[in-house]
């Protein structure tokens, strides 16, 4: 994977663009955060180009070594759906799929995620159908502030493709990672499995 | 993951929580053990391995660590590899493989069930499936979930150094909190589970304050077998309890050559007691924790033992 990664010769000012067949364009980026310790041999570490294909769509991205793929989702792509929280692997906020498994955003490097498939809560949707988890979230009630949705549901979509019918206990150790302030869990806890039937049922009928 | 890195409160605890970004440092790809041996010798103790990430980066984050560059393994072929059992019996479990393969290998859950079942109790489904168990001991956290279970099972670990490959027990590979015995300059290449004796029972307890993304107040891996009504074998391991995951011979003296009755284990969980050192802090009192430990290490032994 990282055998892609490259460093660029303009030193990463680019921002993140997309290749090709990319349909929608990537939005400006804000401005770096201010480091205010003094400076090291580390500070002048070369940007390095990665790929990667988020929700589907192919990006080129110039990034310097320290950059997270939650900064990278969140200010080189305008991808701010994905959520971030603790900033330490702890809230789950910015959980996304990585190669098909859920990672915390926060805790992968972007030069990480070089050659990678990323999904997030902007691509769960199918020609403007709400995933049956997004509903379900939303008909239940499962959401109040909305801050813990995305990663709450993208975990959720992993714990079901592996476990197409959890308990509610199940579901709750399933979600062990993801943290929620304000609705509480029993709401998502039932939506999750209000969803798995929705997604049986949907099989179902795709079989017969 | 972070909260359970040190030996004593954590960082988190007192002030500091967030940066906005991580500091700036020099990102480099080993492909191969002796490169990334050259690196770490290049680098002289101001490098950082990484696999996973999910210690490191916190680290960094909070300012804990800052190092100059961060060298990654993760695509060293000779650290990874799973789980394989080899001729003989033997497990070999490359460095890198990841907690998550780990709690659902179907050979550990077969072979050595003590260890899956530990690691699922580790940090959240995300964390387990970026962390790996190399990580987990390299952070060597006194508290680090994958340890005790591993001493109880008389686990080596083989290391990689610019002398060439050595293999040494798990149990001298600490040597303090967050300090092992590759220094700064040897590499995590696999840990081996030797073949467990016939009849082996273990059970993994562990204490903490919440049940999801919590480390251990205290945690203890106990292993029994037993021969025609006596204790043959008996591994008594305490985690988060000392600057080091603790092994307790006095108390598997104890139970070796006895039926394993009542008054056996109830004298096996005071001695393992008496050894534990536990430091008082945020999530728990050294009284606490001594009493916590008798409690879990009499469950344990129930478990296995009677």
């Amino acid at each position: 994977m990282s055998g892609e990664a490259r460093r660029s010769a303009d030193g990463g000012r680019r921002t993140g663009r997309k290749t090709g067949a990319a349909r929608r364009a990537g939005s400006g980026r804000r401005p770096s955060t201010v480091d205010r310790r003094p400076p090291t041999p580390a500070d002048r570490a070369p940007a390095w180009q990665i790929t990667l294909s988020v929700n589907g769509d192919p990006y080129r991205v110039s990034v310097r070594p320290n950059r997270t793929l939650l900064d990278v989702l969140r200010e080189e792509l305008g991808l701010t759906g994905t959520k971030r929280g603790c900033d330490q692997g702890e809230c789950g906020a910015c959980t996304v799929h990585l190669d098909g498994r859920t990672v915390n955003a926060c805790l992968v490097l972007a030069i990480d995620a070089d050659g990678s498939e990323v999904t997030t809560i902007e691509g769960l949707a199918r020609r403007g159908e709400l995933h049956p988890l997004q509903r379900a979230f939303v008909e239940e009630g499962a959401i109040q502030c909305g801050y813990c949705t995305p990663g709450m549901i993208l975990q959720a979509a992993a714990l079901l493709r592996q476990n197409p019918s959890p308990t509610s206990a199940q579901i709750r150790t399933g979600m062990a990672g993801n943290l929620c302030r304000c609705t509480g869990y029993a709401k998502i806890v039932k939506a999750i499995g209000k969803a798995a039937e929705v997604m049986k049922g949907q099989r179902k009928g795709r079989a017969s | 993951m972070e909260a359970c890195a040190t030996h004593g409160p954590s960082a988190s605890a007192g002030g500091r929580v967030f940066r906005a970004a991580l500091p700036p440092f020099e990102y480099l790809a080993a492909t191969s053990v002796p490169e990334a041996l050259r690196l770490l010798a290049k680098f002289r103790g101001r490098a950082v391995l990484l696999a996973g990430g999910t210690d490191v980066l916190v680290q960094m984050r909070t300012g804990k660590r800052v190092p100059e560059a961060v060298i990654d393994i993760k695509r060293v072929a000779a650290l990874g590899g799973g789980v394989k059992v080899e001729r003989g019996g033997r497990i070999a479990i490359g460095a890198l493989t990841t907690l998550a393969d780990i709690e659902h290998d179907a050979k550990l859950r077969r072979l050595v069930p003590l260890l899956p079942e530990a690691v699922a109790t580790m940090a959240s489904p995300q964390v387990r499936n970026r962390g790996t168990i190399g990580g987990n001991l390299c952070n060597a956290a006194p508290s680090a979930d994958t340890a005790p279970p591993l001493l109880a099972l008389d686990a080596l670990v083989r290391l990689h150094t610019r002398k060439g490959v050595r293999t040494m027990p798990l149990a001298e590979f600490f040597t303090g909190p967050g300090r092992t015995a590759l220094g700064t300059d040897a590499v995590l290449g696999a840990i081996l589970v030797p073949k467990p004796p016939r009849g082996l029972r273990a059970a993994f307890r562990k204490h903490g304050v919440r049940e999801a993304m919590e480390c251990a107040v205290v945690s203890v891996a106990v292993a029994v077998a037993k021969e025609r009504g006596t204790i043959r074998h008996a591994r008594v391991v305490l985690g988060a309890v000392a600057p080091t995951p603790l092994r307790v011979p006095a108390a598997e003296a104890l139970l070796v050559g006895h039926p394993g009755g009542p008054l056996d284990l109830l004298a096996a969980a005071g001695e393992a007691a008496d050894a534990a050192r536990p430091i008082t802090d945020v999530r728990g009192s050294s009284d606490y924790r001594r009493d916590v430990v008798r409690t879990l290490v009499r469950r344990a032994l129930e478990e296995v033992a009677g």
